[in-house]
């Protein structure tokens, strides 16, 4: 019983876990649900009737009977007071911090408290911007003590570089003097810590939350697939945190996994067809790609690293030319048994389904195109390692490049089309458990760019095939075929979803 | 509750209703206006000012809190107060604040890079002024914007707006700890301060 | 306005000088023109007989200035032509009274100048010129012994004018004059005075800066050269021309709107008549009469037309042409809203502004507005006789113009107007051409109802004022007004000395005029030239103020609304005007055929 309200939960459910299933978000700043729990910041403290004094929810086991109340004015005053407690020697410096905008003790401020400061004795001066590993900075003034990052590095990565130091308003969080928190998934500790004492060194000063739009897609940096959310203003992405997935990758990614926004950036991309080096309009491209590989020995290479939709959609073509199939992949990594795999490739499944007889020697493709053995190549993706010999081979071929950015293969093929990036469609992966992953697009593809599957598609229909599916309908089937309802619901939406922006979105904590 | 229909009637008498009594009244007026203004001493108690006249200061008849063009605020140090939170550009209507940060490697850790207004956009409304946390943009200089032959000498770059700066000692984060002495009861919407 | 309105110093010293100079120079001039007296006991009226092919007998009156009856003993034509002119009637011997009159017809032979075709024997229909004189020998009737004889003449003359020296010459000269010297120059002054003015109604300062800098002085008379200024800018100004626009008919319609502004002036008489060669003489109205007629000089009027006040409808209603042609050629919806309104309200006004000055005419029995104006001083003025009349056509006028309270064609809040589109010195057509238009329904509401070039209370004829009290307290109220604008000219802008030391110059000359006039009663024989200065300027000023009066309504009434527009026009004027004609109609049927009162 819950402010008046009856629930009822699996056993070992925290009061602070039973009141979220009714709606009622009691305030904390230590709680982590991912985490073990400390009990430390005392800012979820609930009445609970029988109980001599105020009791912290996150800590409190529901049991049978139990009689809550989170809202009475003993519990908002006690609120109240806690927040002043921890903004004490808290500096205030919103307009520099990062978190400004997604600070959780911001929010509760302005839910709980929204009172001037009553201190007045100047606050205790800690270490600012402190460089204690390869991603993160940390301000020990703006820490709030609650050791949510202490507890991820001893329980998640198993590495325990942090610890609290000192004690009273002179505790600190620190590293040790010859450790430095560089484990493969520091950059965890910046989206749980409720304040901006913990800050990323790439995302630090790029830009104010409250500008981005967030949008739940999918990690493409391994065969993991972890759900992720991109956040990006207008078309450039500037960081990527993720999303829980309690089947995947519960509420963690991994540092190298966040990296791959970068590959979005517009400089890089490319934004109209090219024909032998010379920009040409989409259309003209695409009619002139199917004139120069009509009637041609034909190869054609799958990407692990593209959507199922375009690999099949490349299916499709390879069909009409009657092409010998090849499939490029991104080489081994790292690996791990948290989340790391030693697969890169987003969707090898997901191009296997698409091309299961397709060949994975990539060598042999690059001797056979020194050998003259093809007339024409069609690339999807501009992943394909080819020796030098090769690719300078490329550009007398009928050589065409379906690739969403400038890479070595897409300068030396004679045909260019622009694609869409994986920020740009909907589409899917299938990870290493074999589960769909589902691609949203973040914002829409500007100038020439469409999607993969699309371009394909064009491509078939201009050489002749009939009934040949666009994007869509391979989403479509896909969805049908994987029973994702998720998926399903993104290929019947309406065209244009705009992503929230991050400053109406509920605050991550 | 019934919903009834009550009937005014306007009371309009001849002299209304030909209009040409009031029509004379206006024309009276008016004309005493004319004639007082152009062959007497004018009206009493307008005082115009003659503004574009070479010998006349608007900066001596514009309002404290007229809104000129913006200026950035130094440190005493000279470096920039902004600290870049992009609260000005955030808040602005128009959008024609751009700012880029950059790390200051020192305690005041972040400061723009980039502080770009374009005055053509700006439509003066204030906001800027009114978020900034650190009273780093003023718009007090008295001073419009001028006229410009091309675009881009209307667009303000942070050194163009430091140029009209002046050293600002504003306490970050209101008035510091002796702010009950020194403002007591200062915003209504605290009252347990 | 404190710190503007400051006092600034009265003439200089060496100011006064040169007042003293022009002053003295100009009272020379007056006292030296010839005086009516004359040696000769009698004088014909009109001083001059002037026939053309068309006139072949006229009248002439011999008017008896003495003290004392005056016999005639007989006529004498004298002269190189004197066989072909010869005395109809009055030519038996006769005394004339004391003040009496004698009138004479004369008969001109027209055959005898006419050019005969000498290989055909025909009549060519070409006439040379012919001169004769008409002797007249006076004897006093009175005592008995007989005095000297005297004997008086009359020039006669035969003349056939060519169509360009009867019409042509005169009306360009005349056009010039009028349009040059007065219309354009009044409009141009009203795009000024009416921000100016408007300021000055609402406390404001108006245009003040366009000036000029001549020897490192700022000369800026209240803004005057605004409009050089503003001309100037029309001028230059970058000539747009939207793209889907009408192209020919989008560049007509300004010249649609300004011309026929312009040429209804036609109509407008300015003046009585300009008699060739006699300026310096002191005239009788005959003589005026005469002139008028196009005898021996020209009327003041550019086209004297028997149906001018139907001309004046039907160049009047081109003027909608433009608006409308505007507004549609403009594509442009504002511009196309703007322009329905015009025309839609120019149409409704038109019939109410016809129909009000029908009262008018019913009184004067006349369309012929040179001779409405000679009506209006033989009786009384339109205003007095038709005061409704006036107070329907002055509404209907203001209409017309398209002003508040009737801008609704171009209402600058909402629609901008039928000329939305246009810019440079088309949209200048626009801009001037409805400021013509004022000056025009100025001119005619002078013509109309107030009595055109004429003086009220019969106080001035052709030879001046008809008493010498009059001439006084003319000369005496317009000097002490003229010196009263000045002085304040002076006091309110420092940069208006010029101007008001002029202004005050002038007055200074009225007043001294009229002072001189108490003492030797001077102002009853003016000499024509004078006379007809005093008739247009007298003309200009009811003018001038008319237009005042405009801007004062339109700066002091709110815009209607649509509706209430046409409910004005249509339920308001237009049963007005109607009720008014009838009344009049009715009043002069019972009242007034065969009286006097109507000439």
């Amino acid at each position: 019983m819950i402010d008046g309200q009856e629930v009822t939960v699996r056993k070992g459910t925290n009061v602070l876990e039973a009141a979220k299933l009714l709606g009622k978000d009691i305030s904390h700043f230590c709680y982590h649900p991912g985490l073990s729990i400390a009990a430390s910041c005392r800012q979820c403290l609930v009445e609970i009737e029988k109980a001599p004094k105020l009791t912290p929810s996150c800590q409190a086991i529901v049991a049978d009977g139990m009689v809550v109340h989170t809202d009475s004015p003993r519990v908002q005053e006690a609120r109240r007071q806690m927040l002043e407690f921890t903004l004490k020697n808290h500096p205030v410096d919103c307009p520099i911090c990062d978190k400004a905008g997604e600070c959780i003790l911001q929010r509760h401020y302005m839910d709980h408290d929204h009172r001037l400061s009553r201190v007045d004795v100047p606050k205790v001066r800690k270490a600012k911007h402190k460089d204690i590993g390869r991603e993160i900075v940390l301000d020990q003034e703006r820490c709030i003590l609650c050791s949510r990052c202490v507890r991820f590095c001893e329980e998640v990565p198993k590495t325990a570089e942090l610890g609290m130091m000192f004690r009273g308003d002179r505790e600190i969080l620190d590293i040790d003097d010859n450790r430095r928190l560089d484990n493969p998934y520091s950059l965890n500790v910046v989206d749980i810590c409720p304040v901006g004492a913990l800050t990323s060194k790439d995302f630090r000063f790029k830009i104010r939350a409250w500008e981005l739009h967030a949008t739940a897609t999918t990690c493409n940096g391994c065969a993991t697939g972890c759900a992720i959310e991109l956040h990006h203003k207008d078309t450039r992405a500037y960081r990527i945190v993720p999303r829980l997935d309690p089947d995947v990758n519960s509420y963690w990614m991994c540092d190298a996994g966040r990296m791959t926004y970068k590959e979005l950036d517009p400089d890089l991309r490319i934004h109209h067809a090219r024909v032998d080096g010379e920009t040409a309009p989409l259309a003209e491209a695409i009619a002139e790609a199917a004139r120069r590989l009509r009637g041609k020995r034909t190869a054609v290479v799958y990407s692990a690293v593209e959507t199922t939709e375009a690999n099949l959609a490349l299916a499709e073509v390879a069909k009409v030319l009657d092409a010998t199939e090849f499939l490029a992949r991104r080489p081994e990594g790292e690996v791990d048994d948290l989340l790391q795999d030693a697969d890169k490739n987003p969707n090898l499944r997901g191009a296997r389904r698409a091309a299961p007889d397709a060949s994975d020697h990539m060598d042999q493709l690059a001797l056979e195109i020194a050998g003259a053995a093809y007339e024409a190549v069609v690339f999807l993706g501009g992943l394909a390692p080819l020796s030098d010999v090769a690719r300078q081979r490329l550009s007398s071929l009928a050589s065409v490049c379906i690739t969403d950015r400038r890479s070595e293969l897409s300068d030396a093929c004679a045909i260019v089309l622009p694609a869409a990036s994986w920020a740009e469609v909907v589409g899917s992966y299938v990870n290493r458990q074999n589960r769909l992953r589902v691609l949203r697009p973040a914002f829409p593809p500007l100038a020439d760019r469409r999607h993969p599957a699309d371009l394909l598609h064009h491509l078939a229909v201009a050489l002749g095939a009939t009934d040949v599916p666009d994007a869509r309908a391979h989403a479509r089937a896909l969805a049908e075929a994987y029973e994702s309802d998720e998926l399903r619901a993104l290929v019947d939406a309406a065209e244009d979803v705009r992503p929230p922006l991050l400053r109406w979105a509920h605050m991550r904590g | 509750m019934t919903i009834g229909v009550k009937e005014v009637k306007l009371e309009r008498t001849a002299a209304d209703q030909i209009f040409l009594p009031a029509i004379l009244e206006g024309l009276v007026t008016t004309a005493r206006h004319f004639f007082r203004n152009t062959f007497g001493k004018g009206q009493p108690g307008i005082d115009t000012i003659r503004y574009g006249e070479p010998d006349v200061r608007t900066e001596d008849y514009y309002p404290d809190r007229y809104r000129g063009v913006h200026r950035l605020m130094y440190r005493e140090d000279g470096t920039v107060r902004c600290v870049a939170c992009m609260c000005c550009s955030t808040v602005c209507p128009a959008k024609c604040i751009y700012i880029e940060a950059e790390d200051r490697h020192d305690d005041e850790e972040k400061a723009p890079r980039l502080f770009v207004i374009d005055e053509l956009k700006c439509v003066v409304c204030g906001l800027c002024v009114e978020a900034c946390p650190c009273d780093a943009i003023r718009m007090d200089t008295k001073t419009h914007m001028t006229a410009v032959e091309t675009r881009e000498e209307a667009v303000l770059s942070k050194i163009d707006l430091l140029k009209r700066g002046a050293p600002s000692v504003a306490v970050q984060g209101g008035l510091g700890p002796d702010y009950r002495k020194l403002q007591p009861d200062r915003d209504p919407r605290f009252p347990g301060a | 306005m404190s710190h503007h309105l400051r006092p600034t110093t009265a003439p200089r010293p060496d100011r006064t000088a040169t007042l003293l100079a022009v002053l003295l120079s100009i009272l020379a001039f007056v006292v030296g023109t010839p005086a009516h007296a004359a040696d000769a006991p009698a004088h014909f009226e009109p001083k001059r007989l002037v026939f053309h092919p068309d006139t072949e007998q006229l009248e002439v009156e011999v008017v008896n200035d003495g003290p004392a009856p005056l016999r005639i003993d007989g006529f004498e034509l004298t002269g190189p032509e004197r066989h072909a002119f010869a005395v109809a009637e009055g030519g038996d011997a006769t005394t004339v009274p004391p003040g009496g009159r004698h009138r004479i017809a004369l008969r001109v032979e027209r055959g005898a100048f006419e050019a005969i075709d000498e290989a055909t024997g025909r009549r060519t229909g070409k006439f040379r010129e012919g001169r004769a004189r008409l002797r007249v020998k006076l004897r006093e009737a009175a005592g008995a012994g007989s005095a000297t004889d005297q004997a008086i003449g009359l020039p006669l003359r035969f003349e056939a004018p060519s169509w360009v020296s009867a019409y042509l010459v005169p009306a360009v000269v005349k056009v010039l004059v009028l349009v040059m010297l007065f219309v354009m120059p009044l409009a141009s002054l009203l795009t000024w005075l009416e921000r100016k003015q408007s300021a000055m109604m609402q406390d404001r300062v108006g245009p003040n800066m366009a000036g000029v800098t001549i020897l490192g002085k700022r000369i800026r008379v209240w803004g005057l050269l605004h409009i050089a200024a503003d001309g100037l800018k029309m001028l230059f100004k970058e000539d747009l021309v939207p793209a889907r626009v009408h192209k020919a008919l989008y560049n007509l319609a300004p010249f649609l709107a300004f011309v026929p502004a312009l040429a209804v002036f036609a109509i407008v008489p300015f003046g009585d008549a300009l008699c060739y060669g006699q300026l310096g003489e002191v005239l009788s109205q005959a003589d005026v009469d005469q002139c008028a007629a196009g005898r021996g000089g020209t009327p003041l009027q550019v086209a004297q037309i028997d149906v001018g006040l139907l001309f004046y409808f039907a160049i009047a209603s081109l003027a909608s042409y433009g608006t409308t042609l505007a507004g549609w050629a403009s594509y442009n919806k504002w511009a196309m809203l703007g322009g329905l309104r015009a025309s839609a309200q120019m149409i409704s006004y038109e019939v109410a502004i016809g129909l009000s000055i029908v009262g008018a005419l019913l009184c004067y029995g006349t369309l012929e507005p040179h001779a409405l104006v000679k009506a209006q001083s033989e009786t009384y003025w339109g205003i007095v006789l038709q005061p409704l009349g006036f107070l329907l056509f002055f509404a209907a006028a203001m209409a017309e113009t398209k002003r508040t309270p009737f801008d609704l064609p171009e209402g600058e809040s909402e629609i901008v107007g039928y000329f939305l589109e246009y810019s440079g010195m088309r949209f200048g057509l626009f801009f001037l051409g409805e400021f013509v238009e004022i000056v025009f329904m100025s001119a005619m509401v002078a013509t109309l109802f107030l009595g055109g070039w004429t003086l009220p209370l019969d106080m001035f004829g052709a030879s001046g004022f008809t008493s010498p009290l009059w001439a006084q307290l003319f000369f005496a109220g317009a000097g002490a007004l003229l010196v009263l604008v000045g002085v304040s000219a002076l006091r309110a802008s420092p940069h208006a000395e010029i101007v008001g030391i002029v202004l005050t110059l002038i007055g200074a000359i009225h007043l001294a005029l009229s002072a001189w006039s108490i003492f030797t009663g001077w102002g009853t024989a003016l000499p024509h030239g004078l006379v007809i200065v005093v008739g247009m300027v007298t003309w200009g000023v009811k003018v001038a103020l008319l237009c005042w009066l405009q801007l004062l309504v339109r700066w002091t009434l709110p815009r209607f609304r649509y509706d209430q527009l046409m409910k004005l026009g249509w339920r308001g004027l237009l049963p007005l005007a109607i009720a008014n004609v009838v009344l009049t109609a009715v009043a002069v049927y019972f009242l007034m055929p065969g009286k006097d009162f109507l000439p």
